[in-house]
């Protein structure tokens, strides 16, 4: 490898290993799982770095081996349903997560969502990325994306809905 | 990509300190060299073991003595030498071969 392109990954790595963390967190749930996620990516861009078409921003290509590594991770680690409440309400269990009630809330109705909605929401709303952006990291048609979106936010706002009413008919 | 860049506000509620990024970023890199060295090492080593195999076995194809039988070189008989090793019990010999060293050694009668 050309030391040019070591220079080039080692930035890459550090701009962006704070956002790799957080989507490989949402989606493993596990601080320690999170990390190892970027390590293995990392390892995996590293050994990939000439085959990088340029079709895509850098950074997007780099975006989704994290992304791959942790949907691995998750299949991984859990080959039958779970029964961890934390895990069914989809809360990130790492010391640099912190959440009010809403936010609670709102991960417990992303968890509740099928895996496509779930990552496209998570990227859409979470990480602000453009649909482009998207489709590229899961491989998808933006069109779909968008449909996915959709039904996402729809199905968030129901389920939102329903969790204030119940806090008010609470208090 | 679009990224907030304002740890304190991401919107998924995770805010990742600027030190363990650091940390987070220097063993990623670092994993991944050393991954791509022990990869490259593993390579070279697979292609000298290759490399060895192949030379002995070239080695074993042109030093090995042929699969041919060998030839031994024939060892001379005289009839009588062949008699005297019957007489003293040292060969055993089928009627048939019996017959014709007789035949050879002028015996008519055993």
């Amino acid at each position: 490898m050309q030391p040019d392109a070591l220079r080039d990954f080692t930035e890459l790595v550090q701009r962006h290993a704070d956002q790799w963390y957080r989507a490989a967190l949402r989606i493993v749930l596990d601080h320690g799982s999170a990390q190892d996620c970027v390590q293995d990516a990392s390892i995996k861009m590293w050994s990939n770095w000439n085959s990088f078409r340029g079709d895509a921003q850098r950074s997007t290509w780099a975006y989704r081996f994290v992304v791959n590594e942790a949907l691995s991770a998750k299949r991984r680690s859990r080959p039958v349903a779970t029964t961890d409440p934390s895990e069914l309400a989809g809360i990130p269990d790492s010391p640099y997560f912190e959440a009010d009630a809403v936010l609670t809330a709102l991960y417990a109705a992303v968890a509740q969502l099928p895996e496509q909605q779930r990552l496209v929401f998570q990227f859409r709303y979470f990480d602000e990325l453009p649909y482009a952006d998207i489709a590229h990291i899961l491989g998808t048609s933006q069109g779909g994306l968008k449909a996915n979106y959709h039904h996402a936010v729809a199905k968030i706002k129901k389920t939102m809905v329903g969790l204030n009413l119940d806090l008010h008919s609470e208090s | 990509m679009n990224f907030s860049t304002e740890p304190h506000k991401r919107r998924d509620g995770i805010h990742v300190p600027d030190d363990f990024a650091a940390q987070l970023a220097e063993r990623a890199t670092r994993a991944a060299v050393a991954a791509t060295q022990r990869r490259t090492r593993m390579r070279r080593l697979t292609w000298t073991a290759a490399a060895i195999a192949a030379v002995f076995a070239s080695g074993v194809l042109v030093l090995r003595p042929s699969s041919a039988p060998m030839n031994t070189p024939e060892v001379e008989l005289t009839a009588d030498e062949a008699w005297t090793a019957l007489e003293q019990g040292e060969v055993t010999l089928t009627e048939d071969e019996l017959l014709e060293l007789a035949e050879l050694h002028g015996i008519t009668s055993l």
